[in-house]
């Protein structure tokens, strides 16, 4: 840990932010710079005691994102195993979240160019799509089926290897 | 659960990375979603084909339904792959059976499927043309091989598929990752033309002169990860160079990786290796401890993990311990896991001589022991690492089986004939508990007092206790209250001068219940040097003062987070 925290520690800037709800959130500059955004911000000189304005996220997923940014700053230098598995235990259970964060996470991520948690929301939602029938999937995430049953047939003819599900006997669409 | 559909409402990109990592059935089958979702899996760049046979077949019908998933999985890969729009830059294909005496069936179908091999089909198919990640995982749940007979760390699987990339072109390949795969045939060295920047190969063998034309051609690779890998070479057989490698020429493996930053070598068998990697910062090695012979220093390096596993030969482990050690002095953080703490011992001023060098950079040291010697000899281990780190500052132990000797290995799970200790020790804590809460003026300080340790006496002095040393972490099994966790705790509260944080995990109980109260003694013992100056019950941490000559520092005892 010593290597880190005195990183951390050598630029112990705090960077404020403000949600667009207008809610303050603060974070060490090493977790800033996680944000892609926030690093051409802070490069600029435009992080200022005022803290920059986020417009498109609001403040419950930004405060998951500063969570998340401090975390991974802390621990970003000379991993060792435990603490990459630390970590990766952080983040499974970060991303132990309902839909509603999830886009949240995923949309606010992608704007402020969190890589690490951009792809973490990703896989996510690829988990949560895994594994399970369109109908379910329907479910899972509240999509409307437009199409016409004989539409419907169509596709399933089109892509008839995909839904032929891997028990036998054949369980055909 | 019919919340509003946000999903949907994400941008193309979004979808599409997300659908990347979606085996491929339910990628297609989300174009049965809504119109809105349509054809976006074919844009998703990536294949991941996914076949798991699940153990509930009886052997008749599983053996048939393996062959039967054969065509079912070629004409699924065949279709993905011939519709994804643009190219492909990701193929995972993720295969797993119960029982590696069906792989063949599924892999090659029978003789009316035309005994297409599924790998190669999928490999070779045109649509890879611009492929940047190649992951492929063929594994059967029931295949560890050899090695298991030892004990649990060790268990090396073998691969049960054979595959050539020979004949491909991967012109831009960044990530290849092989699970499960003997006599991995590579390309020749051209078709892998100076994209590679991570190799991984799990579980399987390869020819090393092969291997290493991909090395040579991939001035970019820079991670490279080999677990459980058997390096086929010219010079295999049983009787293996066992002495120091001096030079590349003695070793039996070796590997040269220009660019690599990151090596994983987690290697079965015993001989020599030599390394040639100037660039590296971080290395693991998981194996017997052997000869190792880094061939051009590598100034970079700051984090180092070694974790022998267990040898018979106690006196040429030791050696070859702390001689592999020795290519990794400049390292800040080192993490070390021996089978026994006796490997690290090494007595005799001589031997010291010959076999202990400082790190001089060690800021992090993690040791891990899975068994331990007599307390003696656990000391001398302690006091070796001590002497070697003159500027470490976070120092983290872990004794596990403190109560197991070699000799318990017959029935290591029999707690019953520690039954009576531990009854005891709890009767002292129930006494020392009451007494302490009570009446603690009166209670007996002298009673059965935790010793030193003989080797770690606080006459000998460690450059890093008097300067350095802020953290101790330790972990170990509470067997008796003088046990060698509880002697450690004394020390290093007694002895490291600059120590601000001790946290402590002896077992499942709650640490105020005994180590506070002995800390609390010993400083009613030493109370010129230290005196408690807070508890707090809450969060079962207990804070100290240390009187200096000229100073005042403090520190905190604290239950080591799980």
């Amino acid at each position: 840990m010593a290597a880190a925290t005195d990183d951390a520690g050598d630029s112990n800037e705090m960077i404020r932010v403000v949600s667009s709800d207008g809610e303050h959130f603060e974070m060490p500059e090493a977790a800033a710079n996680l944000s892609l955004v926030l690093r051409h911000m802070i490069e600029d000189d435009c992080a200022d005691a005022a803290g920059i304005p986020l417009a498109v996220v609001a403040a419950k997923p930004l405060a998951k994102i500063v969570d998340y940014c401090t975390k991974h700053a802390a621990k970003s230098s000379g991993l060792t195993i435990e603490e990459a598995e630390e970590l990766k235990r952080f983040d499974a259970e970060f991303i132990e979240v309902d839909t509603d964060m999830l886009y949240d996470l995923l949309v606010a991520a992608d704007f402020m160019g969190v890589e690490g948690l951009s792809k973490l929301a990703v896989q996510r939602t690829a988990d949560l799509i895994k594994g399970k029938t369109p109908e379910q999937n329907r479910e899972t995430f509240g999509i409307v089926n437009d199409f016409t049953p004989e539409e419907e047939e169509e596709i399933c003819k089109e892509n008839e290897w995909a839904f032929q599900i891997t028990k036998p006997p054949s369980r055909l669409c | 659960m019919a919340a509003d559909d946000r999903l949907s409402d994400l941008p193309d990109d979004l979808l599409c990375r997300i659908l990347h990592f979606v085996p491929v059935r339910e990628a297609a089958s989300t174009s049965l979603l809504s119109r809105r979702w349509g054809s976006l899996w074919r844009s998703s760049g990536a294949v991941n084909l996914v076949e798991h046979v699940n153990n509930d077949e009886t052997p008749e019908t599983a053996e048939l339904f393996c062959s039967r998933r054969h065509g079912a999985f070629l004409r699924a890969a065949d279709a993905a792959l011939a519709s994804s729009c643009g190219h492909v830059t990701r193929l995972a294909v993720d295969v797993e059976v119960p029982n590696g005496c069906w792989i063949g069936k599924f892999l090659n179908g029978d003789e009316t499927a035309g005994n297409t091999d599924v790998l190669d089909a999928v490999v070779s198919h045109p649509a890879l043309r611009r492929l940047e990640e190649l992951h492929l995982r063929v594994v059967a749940s029931d295949h560890s091989v050899y090695g298991s007979l030892m004990e649990e760390e060790v268990r090396w699987n073998i691969g049960i598929y054979s595959l050539s990339l020979a004949s491909l072109t991967f012109e831009t390949l960044r990530a290849l990752d092989i699970t499960g795969c003997n006599m991995l045939d590579l390309p020749a060295a051209c078709a892998f033309p100076r994209r590679l920047e991570t190799l991984t190969l799990r579980h399987g063998d390869v020819e090393l002169t092969r291997l290493q034309r991909v090395i040579d051609a991939s001035p970019g690779l820079t991670t490279l990860h080999f677990e459980s890998v058997f390096f086929i070479t010219d010079n295999n057989s049983d009787d293996h160079y066992h002495g120091e490698v001096v030079d590349a020429g003695q070793a039996c493996v070796h590997l040269r990786c220009p660019a690599a930053t990151s090596l994983v070598l987690e290697l079965d068998r015993s001989g020599g290796i030599g390394i040639d990697s100037p660039k590296l910062c971080s290395f693991r090695y998981k194996g017997l401890p052997r000869p190792l012979y880094l061939k051009s220093p590598a100034p970079d390096m700051t984090v180092v993990s070694l974790h022998f596993i267990h040898q018979m030969e106690e006196d040429t482990t030791r050696v070859n311990f702390w001689r592999f050690t020795h290519n990794f002095t400049d390292v800040k953080i080192l993490k070390l896991v021996v089978h026994n703490l006796v490997h690290l011992a090494v007595a005799g001023k001589a031997s010291r001589a010959e076999l202990l060098r400082a790190f001089p950079n060690l800021e992090r040291l993690l040791l891990e022991a899975l068994e331990m010697p007599t307390v003696k000899k656990s000391a001398v281990a302690i006091a070796n690492l001590l002497r070697c780190c003159p500027v470490l500052r976070d120092l983290t132990l872990k004794l596990i089986r403190t109560r197991w000797t070699a000799s318990d290995w017959s029935n290591p799970y029999d707690k019953s004939r520690f039954q009576p200790d531990f009854d005891n020790s709890i009767d002292h804590f129930k006494r020392r508990t009451s007494n302490a809460s009570l009446n603690n003026e009166n209670s007996d300080r002298h009673g059965d007092e935790v010793s030193d340790i003989p080797a770690l006496s606080r006459r000998r002095s460690f450059t890093c206790l008097q300067s350095s040393l802020r953290k101790v972490n330790l972990k170990f099994e509470l067997s008796t209250l003088d046990c060698f966790g509880v002697q450690l705790v004394k020390f290093f509260a007694q002895n490291a001068m600059v120590l601000e944080e001790m946290c402590i995990d002896s077992g499942n109980r709650k640490l105020h219940d005994h180590m506070n109260l002995n800390v609390e003694r010993w400083v009613g013992a030493d109370s010129t040097k230290i005196s408690l100056k807070r508890k707090n019950f809450a969060e079962s941490s207990w804070e100290f003062s240390r009187v200096l000559p000229g100073s005042t520092t403090r520190f905190t005892v604290l239950p080591l987070e799980r």
